[in-house]
């Protein structure tokens, strides 16, 4: 009979042995210098995704060609929306394994809720990709982290880089070193041409300025007693700093941080922003309640909104659900003197993990995915913007509205670069959520996230 | 000859090990797999998580030992503050509800009504939606200009909130979805208890003169506290441990009037990588969690006691 004490004891020491077995088991913390073990990676989704679709203009790939050496492995992984993810898997990667027979990728491609927790569990233990598609504000993060590595000596290679827009290959500076190639995704003026129409409005013209646009969207408006059932304009209340970013550049913000991270919008330009935006919600009552990131799509994309700031890769659900009626301007200025019209640019970065085993090998990837077949691919599939001097007039031809789009990226801007970006994001869209629900105002709201912005940095 | 004697002898007598653990050797060799489970991936994690907590652990770069110091800045941080807050609100207001709806929704679909399968099948649905699934269409009700709730309000000629963007009302909104969620739970842990009340002691009551509301009170009730505690702990533990709710309807917001504690733990380890931070939250909720269990044990046997009496 075994007594509890006998037990327990027992027990205990079965528990340490295991424990110590474990321990022991474990993989001892990665070191920075640890290469990562290509064994470890992911299954790749690549070689088990269905034959290429040709995309739209891509040239046809070439026959599988047997690799002529053993083959490289390289790891890939990007975060991704549902088209990207089809497109990556079922046309582009295939396409440059056909190209690269001696190249064998490992694709591993995550929805962006769930992207970065792993991309950084994974550098963390040592096993981080060697190709990466993060996303424009994770990349400060991943450079703050010597997750990523300047591509510039990568880029020498490059014949045709006089061939990128600018923003393409500088958005992604820090410290004057690239680090990635910008892929971009424009959030210039949107609206409705059928609610034009339905108001009396020109659906060829957008409002020039804060003034026009007041009193377009009072005009645009739905209400239903006092509550609006479609928003003149849309001005999403949670996680809305792109569009309060959209309309503060517009009043002559230069951005919401500096690139050291540092807060610019503890200012009047932001505060007068922040006033306008009010007057539009409370004054005029012409905003109907969204969120930027709600599961359910923007109001604007869900057709109750008339007007707001869409980024280009959503224009696609919006032509698939009402085709026709989507209408593309640039951002109304400020009825300051001298104010612009700068658009909002976001995207996808493509560029390289710190710790790369065959630097030709990602080097190939990268410049494949930067090409200009690969980048029409991603405007075709999904909507973003072809950073290609070349593609500019084709572009602008395959649909009414990218002329405009063209002309958006003329005056832009995007994030900048700088390690905490993420808190200090979260940290301005807790507080303007405070400001747009009066339980602060502008001043003060501003001056608080200005505090808790700066004590990131600390 | 002498190899072939050793042999013999170990054949025959035990081994080491098995004359340590003694005769219950196989069944220390069956309950293994599950103990060992349990270490990796449960022990050891909590123990490594109440290590993290003391050290200034960032994912990357280097740490420290900074004693308590996490545990201390916990409480002049307003998030975490607001989140304790909406976390013990939540927990309580989805339970209280849920327990009493589903006693009262046990009780009547214990008596034989027609279609009763189909009401406890409806009733118990919810519990196994996919919360996410459940979140959008709940997203959708909620609409301030265009749900179906609003919709209904505003046919009445009632006020329409703007439900899950306004401070007031999100919170509270969130609740009736977690309410709608565990009801359909707990009422089917009901029907099992009641159906576990002799029914001699009801026909007694009724002989005595006892109407039906009170064979309810003082019956029903008393017999069914063990399982009344027992989802009551249960819930509570849920509550404080909600998370894909949040995420999926309003992720903390407006102005963090619905962050909870999970959801927060969450941001500050897998987004802002403090892991440290993030760790003496998690023992916090750990902690609370324990007390309330251990409450369970203590409260349980209460109930066990007066069933017995």
């Amino acid at each position: 009979m075994l007594t509890r004490r006998a037990f327990l004891v027992r027990s205990l020491s079965l528990t340490g042995a295991v424990a110590l077995l474990a321990a022991c088991g474990t993989p001892p913390a990665a070191s920075p210098t640890a290469a990562p073990k290509a064994t470890d990676a992911p299954k790749p989704a690549a070689t088990t995704a269905p034959a290429a679709t040709a995309a739209p203009a891509a040239t046809q790939a070439p026959a599988a060609a047997k690799p002529s050496g053993p083959q490289v492995t390289v790891t890939f992984w990007s975060g991704v929306d549902p088209p990207v993810k089809k497109f990556l898997e079922e046309d582009l990667l295939p396409r440059f394994q056909k190209e690269n027979p001696d190249i064998k990728v490992e694709a591993t491609l995550l929805l962006w809720m769930e992207f970065f927790q792993k991309v950084s569990v994974a550098f963390t233990g040592g096993i981080g990709p060697e190709v990466v598609g993060s996303g424009y504000g994770q990349l400060g993060s991943m450079i703050g982290n010597k997750w990523m590595q300047p591509i510039d000596d990568a880029l020498k290679t490059w014949t045709d880089l006089a061939d990128f827009d600018g923003p393409a290959l500088d958005s992604g500076k820090k410290d004057g070193k690239r680090y990635a190639v910008l892929v971009p995704g424009v959030r210039p003026f949107n609206y409705r041409k059928d609610y034009y129409k339905e108001a009396g409005y020109d659906p060829e013209k957008s409002p020039k300025d804060w003034g026009e646009l007041r009193t377009y969207s009072k005009k645009l408006v739905k209400l239903d007693r006092d509550k609006v059932t479609r928003g003149g304009m849309e001005i999403p209340l949670k996680n809305g700093e792109q569009t309060f970013a959209s309309f503060a550049f517009c009043n002559g913000l230069k951005n919401l941080w500096d690139e050291a991270g540092m807060p610019l919008f503890d200012s009047p330009e932001a505060r007068e922003t922040a006033d306008y935006i009010l007057k539009l919600m409370y004054e005029d009552n012409v905003v109907i309640p969204s969120d930027q990131q709600g599961v359910t799509g923007t109001a604007f994309q869900n057709g109750l909104a008339a007007q707001g700031y869409l980024q280009s890769q959503l224009y696609a659900a919006v032509e698939k659900a009402s085709p026709g009626v989507l209408g593309v301007g640039l951002p109304p200025a400020s009825t300051k003197q001298g104010s612009k019209q700068t658009s909002l640019v976001l995207g996808t970065f493509y560029g390289l993990g710190s710790k790369v085993k065959n630097m030709d090998a990602a080097a190939k990837l990268l410049k494949f995915l930067c090409s200009p077949d690969s980048l029409w691919t991603h405007y075709a599939q999904a909507g973003f913007q072809v950073p290609r001097k070349s593609l500019k007039d084709r572009f602008a031809k395959d649909k009414p509205y990218n002329a405009m789009v063209n002309k958006s990226m003329e005056d832009m801007q995007g994030w900048p670069i700088f390690p905490t970006f993420l808190e200090a994001r979260q940290v301005i869209v807790t507080h303007l959520e405070a400001i747009y629900l009066k339980q602060r105002t502008p001043q003060e709201g501003f001056k608080l996230a200005a505090e808790d912005t700066k004590k990131l940095i600390k | 000859m002498a190899i072939a004697a050793k042999r013999a002898r170990r054949g025959a007598e035990p081994g080491r090990l098995r004359r340590w653990l003694g005769p219950d050797a196989s069944g220390y060799l069956l309950i293994a797999p599950a103990y060992v489970t349990y270490v990796i991936f449960i022990l050891a994690p909590v123990f490594a998580v109440g290590v993290l907590s003391l050290t200034s652990y960032r994912l990357v770069g280097t740490w420290e030992w900074i004693g308590l110091d996490n545990f201390t800045s916990m409480w002049n941080d307003h998030n975490y503050i607001s989140a304790l807050k909406n976390t013990a609100v939540y927990a309580f207001f989805t339970l209280m509800p849920s327990l009493s709806l589903g006693l009262v929704l046990a009780a009547v679909l214990t008596r034989q009504i027609r279609g009763l399968s189909f009401f406890r099948q409806s009733y118990y649905l919810p519990n196994v939606v996919s919360t996410v699934a459940a979140a959008v269409t709940w997203l959708w009700i909620f609409d301030p200009g265009n749900g179906f709730l609003n919709r209904i309000l505003g046919a009445v000629g009632l006020p329409r909130p703007d439900w899950l963007y306004d401070p007031n009302t999100a919170l509270p909104a969130l609740i009736v979805v977690g309410v709608w969620k565990m009801l359909g739970y707990n009422m089917v842990i009901y029907l099992a208890a009641l159906q576990g009340i002799p029914r001699e002691i009801y026909e007694a009551a009724r002989v005595d003169g006892a109407k039906e509301r009170e064979a309810f009170w003082h019956i029903t009730i008393p017999l069914v506290q063990p399982t009344t505690f027992f989802l009551l702990i249960m819930g509570f533990i849920n509550g404080f441990q909600v998370f894909d709710q949040i995420y999926v309807m309003t992720s903390g917001g407006p102005a963090n009037a619905t962050t909870t504690l999970v959801h927060q733990i969450y941001l500050n380890a897998f987004f802002f990588h403090h892991l440290g931070y993030a760790s003496a939250e998690s023992v916090f909720l750990m902690i609370v969690v324990a007390f309330v269990t251990l409450a369970n044990f203590r409260y349980g046997q209460q109930g066990k006691l007066m069933e017995v009496s």
